[in-house]
């Protein structure tokens, strides 16, 4: 008899650790699960939970009332919309995208032409001397400060070292290039200029020291349709 | 062996088969309570708080007057909140940077410079999470329509690609390397502002389709899922945190998502129509 109640006694307390080890290794698990998921929790509590009805804020308001503000607010709409319709050009401008090397020629109301250009390439060359370059179209807005037809390009340092040739003197004949910038050049300042290519296919591409290329016939068209003063918004 | 095993197993099936009932109705009550504890703990009581934020600023009179049409009230506060958003972008003309717009109404993403839309992108897929499906329409607009200026930013890409090219020492050296550009690596865009400490606007690529590396998309999400659950976290144990974090997720083309966020500044500002 003592040697029965013995074995229930060790029974019960056995199953009692049993009772916590189980229940804490499900807590922890629980638990774990909540702190991974505690954005899914919050999300699942908006169930029972909701925000103050707008209607009790506009309540103390009447119809009237309400039908009068909103006519106030369609006026200041329409005010609103003229002055931010008046801060686009009347005249044409360019816009040009430097991550897909696209460009849009625009006026206020329509596309004259969109097509495929080039801009910077992001490297950064780096000559043993320390000196350093960064192939990249500036971004922002910007005006067309000159027009050149049959441009000829004077080749800079970076030119040079890039091909693993000894830097000429300023204005040596060696820096004058024909044909290479295309038909025409529009500049936009600081060395950066919108030309055309011998490498029409790599149009499309990232592949310019900062200045644009674009396709003779695209060229052409900017070339005439923009005029000095004219935007040129690169982003 | 193989009976050894078997036999273990029989006497296993034999203790468990002992276990009272009553056993497992305390395990049952007791891990019950934890869900219910956790649930209140990490769920309720931030959401609660959250709401309590909102429901402070409420007028709780309740309607006197003969009519109250809803469809009025959304109507004003559709037209109030498109005249914020229009006066906002007015005040962003005069900024310097490029800012982004995130038309809900409209379904577009535009990138704006001095009132000018440079590029549009048509919107494939809006996602928001509980909290911001909830809101009603006139906190969205006092609160969430911005513009916000990004406080930090997750992307799987780079905003800059650089690569970095050392100047060859003679003209052979030149020829030996490749005159033929390097076509841009192939990756896939998924990014992410976080604006007040409280709201995520994450843009997507629309494709499902990973065509980059994996690991940088994984690493994206990584970062951005450890953001949300750090903020989480903290917001059960510190009241100055924000108890909720609104999301708010919108695909479109995978270039076009490239072209947006290389374009933008570092700190860009948001505005979102709802």
């Amino acid at each position: 008899m003592a040697e029965f109640s013995n074995d229930n006694g060790n029974q019960s307390s056995s199953l009692k650790l049993w009772l916590f080890v189980v229940n804490l290794i499900l807590a922890g698990m629980i638990m774990g699960f909540g702190v991974l998921s505690i954005g899914k929790i919050k999300d699942f509590s908006f169930t029972f939970i909701s925000y103050p009805d707008p209607a009790q804020k506009f309540c103390e308001q009447d119809s009237i009332k309400m039908k009068k503000r909103i006519k106030e607010i369609q006026a200041k709409i329409a005010n609103l919309e003229k002055k931010m319709s008046a801060l686009e050009p009347n005249d044409p401008y360019l816009i040009i995208n430097t991550t897909a090397n696209t460009f849009v020629l625009r006026t206020k109301h329509k596309i004259i032409r969109e097509g495929l250009c080039s801009t910077g390439s992001y490297t950064l060359l780096e000559a043993d001397d320390g000196s350093r370059w960064i192939f990249k179209t500036p971004k922002g807005l910007f005006r067309i400060q000159g027009k050149v037809a049959d441009p000829v390009w004077i080749k800079p340092d970076w030119a040079f070292i890039e091909e693993g040739l000894p830097v000429p003197p300023k204005n040596h004949p060696d820096r004058y290039e024909y044909g290479t910038l295309g038909d025409y050049a529009l500049s936009l300042g600081k060395g950066y200029f919108i030309h055309g290519t011998l490498y029409q296919r790599y149009l499309g591409l990232p592949v310019t020291h900062g200045c644009v290329r674009m396709g003779d016939e695209d060229l052409k068209v900017v070339y005439q349709t923009l005029s000095v003063g004219s935007r040129v918004f690169i982003y | 062996m193989f009976q050894n095993i078997q036999s273990k197993i029989k006497s296993w099936v034999e203790k468990v088969k002992k276990i009272p009932p009553k056993f497992y109705l305390i395990t049952f009550c007791i891990q019950f309570f934890i869900a219910i504890l956790i649930l209140l703990v990490f769920g309720i009581v931030p959401v609660l708080r959250e709401v309590e934020r909102f429901k402070e600023n409420q007028n709780h009179e309740r309607c006197s007057s003969d009519y109250q049409s809803s469809s009025l009230i959304h109507n004003y506060l559709q037209l109030r909140h498109y005249e914020a958003v229009l006066s906002n972008k007015l005040k962003m003309a005069k900024d310097d940077s490029i800012a982004l717009i995130i038309d809900l109404q409209d379904s577009l993403v535009k990138l704006t410079f001095k009132g000018i839309d440079l590029f549009t992108s048509k919107i494939t897929g809006i996602k928001k999470n509980a909290g911001l499906r909830k809101l009603p329409f006139y906190l969205l607009d006092s609160l969430f329509s911005g513009p916000f200026l990004i406080e930090y930013e997750y992307s799987s890409i780079e905003k800059f690609p650089i690569v970095v090219k050392k100047a060859p020492k003679d003209t052979i050296e030149a020829e030996q390397t490749s005159r033929a550009p390097q076509l841009p690596k192939q990756s896939d865009v998924f990014y992410s502002f976080v604006v007040n400490e409280r709201c995520l606007i994450e843009i997507v690529q629309s494709e499902e389709d990973l065509i980059g590396v994996r690991s940088d998309a994984k690493k994206y999400r990584k970062q951005k899922e450890r953001f949300l659950k750090t903020k989480n976290l903290k917001s059960v144990y510190t009241s100055n945190s924000s108890p909720y974090i609104y999301q708010l997720t919108v695909k479109i083309p995978r270039e076009d998502a490239r072209s947006i966020y290389r374009a933008l500044p570092v700190k860009p500002a948001v505005l979102i129509r709802y």
